[in-house]
């Protein structure tokens, strides 16, 4: 499985797939912003998106959005993580349809239980 | 004089006598109003003194900070290439670990079969010391391999090592979340920076005394979300989860709806 990192902080996009690997996702592709991972999409692929929402040139809810409504990529589980945790906030991240949302700091084992509920959540839809 | 010239006199003298009427009452608050424009103008200077200096130390504080961002990501950066030899050294380990067992593995089944003849020769040949001393000697050397520490330890420390260190690495979000606080102060401060400059217009032609690319610094341009905290998160997790629980409850009613 390719991950596709969008983060604006190379911190936070190291830190993410470091931790990937520690659970066993070596196929990583970076993205530096929305615009960028568009981009990166459209070259490289992916088969599930981990972004951050405030980045410059497009947020990371613009790229959900984008990503819904492009044919190609409109299946790709997104996993939204962000330091914005409230109510609100989450409810407009649903609104662009991201699969779910991780608030910042989280922990490795936080991430890895989103990514499995995710992927769970994707195989009892295709069955 | 025609009798309307007279009246045309005494109106007149009237509304005179009403305008010094009217001047009587006014001059004591004019008087005031010269009096607090008086006091007001040297502090309008201090003030304009005062704002001209904090106008020119924003800028000064702005670029403090953006060094604190620029040296906490350094110093993550630093950490993070440390961490990621960790465990690269780690993954290395486990794998001679790994490769080691199988050795281990094959090694025991030898002192199995070596153990299973020595009892053969000495049930054979009870009397023979010698094979006696033998068995003495075979039972201390796997004693011996008993006590070096298993290698289930070893790859126990390992685990508990990679654990520590992805904790670690997990607490360097706070540089992201601080990096992110710090911008939310420096927009603050420029906003309060154009008041100020606004402000300083109407003393007369002021010019400034900086320049106006005093803002335009890198790391002050980031997105941020103005209310980043580095806390533990878990009860803004908990708030996250329960909206998300409830999206996909409503997403799965409405489509079982549909079929």
């Amino acid at each position: 499985m390719k991950f596709l990192v969008v983060d604006d902080s190379l911190t936070m996009r190291r830190i993410v797939i470091n931790t990937l690997k520690t659970l066993g996702y070596e196929q990583v592709v970076e993205g530096a912003d929305g615009k960028d991972a568009m981009a990166k999409l459209m070259t490289e692929g992916a088969d599930f998106v981990i972004t951050d929402w405030n980045m410059p040139e497009m947020s990371g809810l613009e790229l959900s959005r984008w990503i819904r409504s492009t044919p190609q990529f409109a299946d790709l589980p997104i996993l939204m993580v962000t330091t914005r945790g409230n109510k609100d906030d989450v409810i407009e991240a649903m609104k662009a349809r991201v699969n779910n949302y991780i608030v910042k700091p989280f922990t490795a084992q936080g991430l890895k239980d989103k990514i499995e509920q995710i992927m769970k959540t994707m195989e009892s839809k295709t069955v | 004089m025609k009798q309307e010239d007279f009246n045309l006199l005494l109106q007149k003298v009237e509304e005179l006598k009403a305008l010094f009427v009217f001047s009587q009452r006014t001059v004591p608050f004019l008087g005031d109003v010269f009096n607090f424009i008086q006091e007001i103008v040297p502090v309008l200077q201090e003030l304009r003194f005062s704002m001209d200096v904090a106008s020119n130390k924003i800028p000064q504080a702005a670029l403090h900070l953006n060094k604190v961002t620029h040296a906490t990501e350094t110093a993550s950066t630093e950490i993070l290439n440390i961490l990621e030899k960790v465990f690269s050294t780690i993954n290395s380990l486990d794998e001679k670990i790994r490769h080691r067992r199988q050795l281990v593995e094959n090694k025991r089944k030898q002192l199995e079969i070596i153990e299973n003849l020595l009892d053969k020769l000495i049930t054979r040949n009870p009397d023979n010391l010698d094979i006696r001393k033998l068995n003495d000697l075979w039972k201390e050397h796997l004693q011996r391999e008993n006590d070096i520490l298993p290698l289930e330890d070893l790859s126990k420390t390992l685990d508990d090592i990679r654990s520590d260190s992805l904790n670690i690495m997990m607490a360097l979000q706070v540089q992201d979340i601080t990096a992110q606080q710090i911008a939310a102060v420096n927009r603050l401060m420029q906003a309060v920076d154009q008041g100020l400059t606004r402000l300083m217009q109407h003393f007369a032609d002021v010019k400034l005394s900086r320049s106006e690319d005093s803002f335009n610094l890198p790391h002050l341009d980031i997105s941020f979300d103005h209310s980043a905290e580095y806390e533990n998160s878990a009860e803004r997790q908990k708030i996250a989860d329960e909206i998300v629980s409830k999206t996909f409850v409503r997403n799965k009613k409405h489509k079982n709806r549909i079929r």
